[in-house]
């Protein structure tokens, strides 16, 4: 009940034949995955469906069990985030991955401070700051104060800085998750747009969502998982959120 | 789209060490109203060279719990920094030698500590816990419990010299606190160490090594607790096994009560200045009013839970 | 609270034949009694420490007995630490027992526990008097703080402004050289006693304390140091005192009689000293289980130890002493001329 992958273009990044087990429990069995440019791919399925596990893996934090994975058509072996990086694919961690009592640059910078001087030690404050508020503004992403703590943002602003600060890295692929779960309808919809404008600005995203509105406002192509397996790959524009809670719950229980 | 800074007043009240300054200058006029000696340059230079080792420790300690991380072991350290450069100095070994291997010493207890955090995984407090009492056991053990006296004048010097009437101690903390300030604020280690303070879980997500951060934090404490330690050793001219015990607590507050949370991740080494100044003006006042001794720890602590109250409401409020 | 916060267990046992091992050992009876201070980071304790070495040797030398003596305790001030030490020479098996307590009532228990298997306690410096020690070798607190009050007088005369140092407040020796000063004083209303500043044993702390006491009273006559905490730093470090003590503005009475306070009481800036008589913690001591181990001696409940008052004019033979670690020569008088 596959439905046909999308041959118009090469894909950016493909997985063929993953597995993953962890010891006796087979998260991934046999998954296939595709990521065209420019694509925003929802990634859905019930809690334990194997979504974590499978971006993990393109993210460099789990290494599969079984499979290739090919970028740009090329074989690669991604054993760290640090990899994945270098690739081109970043991963958006949640609010939990913002550092609460500094501030937005450095938050936006964090961990890739850019220096100057020759000693290479001292940080290039105003080059943060500026380089900040343009990626900001080019984003559409509204901050009230730079220079406060990020404790006294709200969680959509947050998000949006979290989502932001991979921007200036030349991410090709970018994954979420879970981008708009603890948030509002207004800042839910200040994300979704903020995603639509990552497209825009040429960068394929992967969403694991279980918000079936947000998955179709937003994705191109929905892929469902369940125990594993992958169960699902449609366009949006030929299935209909029905089928897609079909597909994840399994049709055989309705 | 705006990007517009808070206003004057809000930034004032986020701002801790505005905050912090209007409490020491509370303090520093109420006491020249009360008494005729505070605000004599005698006494202001007194206090600031008595609070200039605990307030340079505290710098060490600041860095170590921006980190995210506890250093039990300053106080220990700073008497066993005194007590190896004294014991080298009487064994005829020149002042440059001397301070150069106790400062080693101590910086390498503080790398202990570090790699035992970071390699071993060891809480922090636990791991300095023992290496406070470590420290503290050869202490004794190296001087069977007698302090060590008759130190050559020439090493005296750093601890009793004035430089137009300031104590040298408290110039070399002045440069020191700057040498942090710098370090913390201007520097990819000192953004990595906020950021491994204020959530260590996201600062190894984006690749930064917290283990080598942490291990550079205590390091850096043991150092300047041995700096400390040798000013005051030099101050006064004799390193007792049982010299700075229990002023871990002290370099401890002096931070806390500086704005530095102890979860981490915020806070700066002038605050922890005012806060070591806070406290020896305190204690300074309560000798000068006469207070009687009896009391003095009840003030002080007062202090500290007040200083750390008016800190929390404030982050609350704004 | 400093000092006590910090608990290291360490046990350091010296033991000490006081004998020649010649022919006659193997008649000789042993005998070896447990000496255990305060702590072992304290150097007072080590010269109770010889005295009680020297006794047993000499002992062992002019008796039936070989006598040993085992030095044990607890590196800092701690009773719950120095229960175990007791609990442990009693597990080893000793023939007495002198103890400096570091609490009155916690040391209770386990004295008697001693007591009760056989092995005679005495106490000595600090006493645990609900115990069932034999009796106790000390001195008066109270007649020592009296004694310094009344040399502080003859130097400054029966007017001016006192000043008292001590170390930490509540601690039961010291409040008690406090009492017995302040009720002398009592006696002279033009004396005033201005303030009382702590130093919580630190030195750095005492050196601060004084100078800013200094800096509050400028007209301050006399200081009472009842410990010697700021006189273990060197000169140079409370400048305010060293001026005022040199010019013989503030004449300064301490306690205790270490060389370091004799340096400074020859140099005239201290005018006198209280001692207890550290040595006989230990040699007298050690005497005193003897006789009442081989002897039957009786006791009385509370025995003086005495107390060592020095001046100017019997510094010399201090220091002396001091040098030779000998203190079984009686000290010349304080003020000869008397």
């Amino acid at each position: 009940m596959e439905a046909k992958v999308f041959a118009s273009s090469q894909p950016i990044l493909s997985l063929r034949g993953i597995s993953k087990y962890f010891g006796g429990v087979h998260a991934l069995e046999d998954v296939d995955f595709d990521v065209y440019p420019q694509e925003i791919v929802a990634l859905v399925g019930d809690n334990g469906a194997g979504k974590s596990t499978l971006v993990k893996i393109i993210a460099g934090v789990h290494r599969p069990t079984k499979g290739h994975i090919f970028f740009q058509g090329q074989p690669v072996e991604i054993h760290s985030p640090h990899d994945a990086q270098a690739l081109g694919i970043e991963i958006v961690y949640q609010e939990l991955a913002l550092i609460e009592t500094r501030d937005v640059p450095a938050n936006f910078f964090l961990g890739r401070e850019p220096v100057k001087g020759r000693l290479g030690i001292f940080v290039d404050r105003r080059k943060m700051v500026e380089d900040t508020v343009r990626t900001l503004r080019e984003l559409g992403i509204e901050l009230p104060y730079l220079r406060s703590p990020v404790r006294y943002l709200s969680g959509g602003q947050r998000q949006a800085l979290a989502i932001g600060r991979v921007m200036p890295w030349g991410g090709k692929i970018i994954i979420m998750d879970e981008p708009t779960a603890a948030l509002g309808v207004k800042e839910s919809r200040r994300v979704l747009d903020l995603i639509l404008r990552l497209k825009e600005k040429g960068c394929s995203v992967i969403v694991i969502s279980h918000n079936m509105r947000h998955v179709f406002n937003v994705a191109d192509r929905i892929v469902v998982l369940r125990g594993g397996r992958k169960v699902g790959d449609k366009k949006k524009s030929e299935t209909t959120p029905d089928e897609i809670v079909k597909l994840i719950v399994g049709a055989d229980m309705l | 789209m705006r990007y517009v800074e808070p206003g004057l007043v809000l930034r004032f009240a986020r701002n801790q060490l505005a905050a912090l300054l209007v409490i020491l200058g509370g303090m520093v006029l109420l006491l020249s109203l009360l008494t005729s000696t505070f605000l004599t340059a005698n006494n202001i230079f007194n206090v600031l060279r008595a609070f200039s080792w605990i307030a340079i420790a505290s710098f060490g300690q600041s860095i170590v719990i921006i980190g995210g991380g506890i250093d039990l072991s300053a106080g220990s350290n700073m008497a066993f920094a005194g007590i190896i450069t004294a014991m080298l100095l009487l064994a005829g070994y020149s002042v440059v030698f001397s301070i150069l291997v106790g400062l080693l010493i101590t910086l390498g207890i503080g790398l202990l500590n570090g790699l035992m955090v970071s390699k071993t995984k060891l809480p922090p407090f636990i791991a300095t816990l023992g290496t406070m009492s470590i420290v503290r056991g050869f202490c004794y053990g190296m001087t069977q419990g007698w302090p060590v006296r008759n130190l050559p004048r020439s090493f005296m010097f750093l601890g009793q010299t004035d430089i137009w009437r300031v104590p040298l101690p408290a110039i070399i903390m002045i440069g020191l606190a700057v040498f942090c300030a710098i370090l913390l604020e201007k520097t990819k280690l000192g953004y990595h160490v906020y950021a491994v303070g204020g959530n260590e879980y996201a600062a190894s997500l984006v690749g930064i090594n917290t283990g080598r951060v942490k291990t550079i934090a205590f390091t850096l404490s043991g150092l300047f607790a041995g700096i400390g330690g040798l000013l005051m050793t030099a101050r006064l001219g004799v390193a007792a096994p049982t010299a700075a015990q229990g002023y871990e607590l002290d370099i401890i507050a002096a931070a806390v009560i500086g704005g530095i949370s102890l979860t981490g991740g915020e806070g700066s080494v002038w605050g922890a200045l005012i806060g070591a100044a806070i406290m020896q003006i305190l204690r300074n006042a309560l000798v000068l009013m006469g207070f009687p001794a009896y009391w003095q720890p009840a003030a002080i602590g007062a202090v500290i839970i007040g200083a750390v109250m008016i800190d929390m409401y404030r982050k609350r409020k704004v | 609270m400093k000092g006590k916060q910090w608990i290291v267990v360490g046990l350091v046992v010296l033991l000490v034949w006081g004998c020649v091992i010649g022919v006659s050992a193997a008649e000789k009876k042993k005998l070896t009694f447990a000496w255990i201070p305060k702590a072992l980071n304290n150097p007072v304790f080590e010269l109770g420490r010889d005295g009680a070495f020297a006794k047993a040797k000499e002992l062992s030398e002019t008796t039936d007995y070989i006598v040993e003596v085992l030095y044990v305790g607890s590196v800092a001030s701690d009773a719950a630490e120095q229960v175990r030490v007791v609990e442990d020479v009693i597990a080893r098996g000793v023939d007495g027992i002198g103890i400096s307590c570091n609490d009155p009532d916690a040391l209770v228990d386990v004295i008697n526990k001693a007591v009760d298997a056989g092995i005679p306690v005495m106490t000595w410096d600090a006493d645990a008097p609900q115990s069932k020690r034999f009796t106790y070798l000390g001195v008066s607190n109270y007649d020592g703080g009296k004694a310094a009050a009344e040399l502080l007088i003859r130097y400054m005369g029966e007017k001016g402004k006192v000043a008292l140092l001590t170390g930490v407040p509540g601690a039961f020796n010291l409040e008690e050289r406090i009492r017995g000063f302040k009720d002398v004083i009592k006696n002279y209303p033009e004396i005033e006693i201005v303030t009382t500043v702590a130093c919580y044993d630190d030195i750095n702390l005492g050196v601060q304390v004084v100078e800013e006491t200094m800096q509050a009273y400028p007209d301050l006559t006399g200081w009472f140091f009842v410990g010697l905490w700021p006189l273990f730093a060197e000169r140079g470090s409370m400048p305010l005192w060293e001026e005022a003590a040199k010019s013989g503005r503030v004449k300064t009475v301490a306690f205790d009689t270490l060389p370091v306070e004799l340096e400074y009481l020859k140099e005239g800036l201290l005018v006198g000293l209280v001692g207890q008589k550290y040595w006989g913690w230990g040699y007298d001591t050690i005497q005193m289980l003897f006789d009442y181990v081989v002897n039957k001696k009786e006791f009385p409940y509370w025995t003086d130890s005495g107390m060592d008052i020095v001046t100017i004019h019997n510094v010399d033979a201090m220091i002396e002493a001091w040098e030779k670690k000998d203190f079984t020569k009686p000290l010349p008088p304080p003020f000869p001329e008397e």
